[in-house]
């Protein structure tokens, strides 16, 4: 068996596990899925907003592009409506910087559907997806030999940290744009994976 | 399941999942920028051999093996490098 071919996200509204369908993402059906139908829907739901979120100017067809270009991977989590609720790109050919010398996963880019976030939604659709996507990542980087190592940038939002800490990403140095070295070490990846009993 | 995920409830703040500050410097691995989706197992194949230059394999030509060739070749790949398998099809 290779990679999983779903993640399981929670319904908010049911409170029902839903298995999304993991998709791998090109220009084109980043454009259709994500780009031309997460803000749009959102300002559906909502209306005029105040602020703009940090990732509201990604474009994810052109994420998708370059996955190729840098030999990475852009993948969505395909719910049975047919809506993305999450997508994330990534490589494989970075560096631990908590285990100099060994290579590990990069997490270039990760996002929820807008309307999956409870700051900006009174009831968000569905939880669990970017935690899912991320755990999806790291046991890539298992399956590539990595050990489950992935790095990342967070931004630097409070919550943003709490959450990588929570999942076992430790806090590395901060870079000049302001976001946050974070990795998470073979060690905890592993734990995360017995926690789930995902291995054989 | 995290802890986070065994809430029920779906607070508000609970689901932050943005990072985002682009590719990494060292990530400029040259791959075929046409917009072709690539043969996914191909390029896993690719890059596991890429990341372990060590593994000693006997096939030379990836484009000559079918699917069923290329699934085998990862699983030999995988196998020597003690990589389990995943229990499930669903995370």
């Amino acid at each position: 068996m290779s990679l999983p071919d779903n993640i399981i996200v929670t319904s908010c509204q049911t409170g029902q596990r839903v298995c999304a369908r993991i998709v791998s993402l090109y220009r084109n059906s980043a454009q259709k899925k994500i780009d031309s139908v997460w803000w749009g829907k959102l300002n559906d739901l909502t209306g005029p907003r105040d602020r703009r979120e940090p990732d509201e100017h990604w474009d994810w067809a052109t994420i998708a592009d370059q996955c190729g270009v840098h030999g990475g991977w852009c993948k969505g989590a395909e719910t049975p409506d047919g809506h993305i609720q999450g997508a994330i790109a990534y490589t494989a050919n970075s560096r631990s910087l908590l285990e100099p010398g060994t290579a590990s996963l990069y997490i270039a880019y990760v996002a929820t559907a807008p309307w999956n976030r409870g700051w900006l939604v009174d009831r968000p659709m569905y939880r669990g997806t970017g935690g899912r996507l991320i755990l999806y990542a790291s046991l890539h980087s298992y399956m590539l030999g990595l050990k489950g190592r992935v790095r990342l940038s967070a931004l630097s939002s409070q919550n943003t940290i709490d959450f990588y800490n929570s999942i076992g990403f430790t806090r590395l140095d901060d870079n000049e744009d302001s976001t946050i070295n974070m990795e998470l070490s073979a060690d905890k990846a592993m734990a995360w994976f017995e926690r789930e009993g995902i291995l054989s | 399941m995290t802890q986070r995920q065994e809430n029920p409830s779906c607070s508000k703040g609970d689901s932050l999942r943005s990072a985002g500050n682009g590719w990494p410097d060292d990530s400029a691995r040259a791959y075929d920028a046409s917009g072709i989706p690539q043969d996914e197992l191909g390029k896993e194949i690719e890059t596991l051999k890429a990341l372990h230059p060590d593994l000693q394999l006997e096939f030379r030509d990836l484009n000559s093996l079918d699917r069923t060739g290329k699934l085998l070749l990862l699983e030999q790949m995988r196998d020597m490098l003690g990589i389990r398998k995943p229990a499930r099809s669903a995370i």
